[in-house]
């Protein structure tokens, strides 16, 4: 009985730190993804398109650093779509094509928002 | 490919590891919770197996939760009948002083085929022979015969018996069980001794060596035609296990 009391005490609080400690990171990762991709709409739209392609490496280079840790809790067809639309958004700004980058910048938007929603303790989610 | 190997071979591991924990009980022991938990760690465990874009933790991660709600009821119906008998449910008495009970049977929607396969499948043939019968909350059945129809036994007799217990493995595959051997007071020397007496020169000859309570040493050999020993190796008041 012993084992089983300090079993529980060891294991709840761990896998209860562990799930939040993804979800904080998940999140923001997430968030900075997001305003990554809002600064490189706004930077396109404005005719910046030099600058949008820097704020577009800087966002890969953020991304290559986080994905390998994120693949290890996150359902890797979420992750790739993140990086599918980042790549696509960079070619539509080395290319100067602006229907592609616009496109794929807000989908982008959309995957990083994704990342966290699937993370989120919702009824949706818990449903 | 390899990738799907070792993901297979550290799930099957881990759902082991969590089994184990969960604690001792044959299939057929296990309660309706500790079954459901059962059945969802083996679906837990093949769901990333094979899909390489799912992390392992997905299967990690809610097979630890099992076993951690496994311990917290485990925990809650020993301290608590109220709790045990929420989850286990209670035990069922389908035949008491040999009188079929219908209304248990309705309630645990038994039939009665089903409580006469029981009844031969615990060796009983006449179901008049039944004294009481008990649905188990695991499910299994217990048969007990009226008491004219059972077995003697030495108390019937009124006669004196010794001491039972479990025997001593002292050598199993040729390896001898040191752990055994202290348990029962008992040295290496004298061990070899005995072997070499009954016809064995080592350790590495015998496959299984044995000793009961009753201090009968029961020895086989290894190959083809193995040699099979009985014989006294202590007298019953040197036990000491």
């Amino acid at each position: 009985m012993r084992g089983k009391v300090i079993s529980i005490v060891v294991t709840l609080p761990l896998l209860l730190v562990f799930g939040i400690l993804c979800m904080l990171y998940v999140y923001r990762v997430s968030q900075a993804g997001i305003e990554s991709a809002k600064r490189i709409e706004a930077m396109v739209e404005a005719g910046e398109t030099e600058e949008a392609l820097e704020e577009a490496r800087a966002l890969e280079a953020m991304w290559e650093k986080n994905e390998p840790l994120l693949e290890l809790w996150v359902c890797h067809a979420d992750t790739d779509e993140v990086r599918k639309k980042l790549l696509l958004a960079v070619l539509g700004l080395e290319t100067n094509n602006r229907g592609i980058t616009l496109e794929n910048v807000a989908l982008l938007q959309e995957a990083f928002e994704h990342l966290h929603h699937r993370d989120d303790i919702t009824w949706a989610n818990v449903l | 490919m390899l990738t799907v190997l070792l993901r297979a071979t550290v799930l099957f591991f881990f759902a082991v590891l969590v089994m184990r924990v969960m604690g001792k009980r044959q299939i057929g022991q296990l309660q309706p919770y500790e079954l459901v938990i059962a059945i969802m760690i083996a679906d837990l465990a093949a769901t990333p197996m094979g899909d390489i874009g799912v992390p392992l933790l997905y299967g990690i991660m809610p097979m630890l939760m099992l076993m951690l709600l496994h311990s917290v009821l485990s925990l809650l119906s020993l301290k608590s009948q109220a709790v045990r008998a929420l989850l286990n449910g209670k035990p069922s008495v389908l035949v008491r002083r040999g009188i079929i009970q219908r209304k248990e049977l309705c309630r645990s929607c038994y039939d009665l085929n089903d409580l006469l396969e029981e009844i031969r499948a615990s060796g009983v043939m006449n179901p008049a022979e039944v004294g009481t019968m008990i649905l188990e909350t695991s499910g299994k059945v217990s048969v007990f015969p009226k008491a004219a129809y059972r077995a003697v036994t030495p108390e019937d007799l009124k006669l004196q018996t010794g001491y039972e217990g479990i025997p001593l493995t002292l050598v199993l595959d040729g390896r001898l069980e040191r752990q055994n051997l202290a348990a029962g007071g008992l040295e290496e020397k004298w061990l070899l001794q005995k072997l070499k007496a009954l016809g064995f020169a080592a350790f590495e000859e015998v496959l299984l060596a044995s000793l009961d309570t009753d201090g009968m040493l029961f020895v086989q050999g290894k190959g083809e035609k193995p040699k099979l020993v009985i014989a006294r190796a202590l007298a019953p008041k040197e036990v000491v296990w």
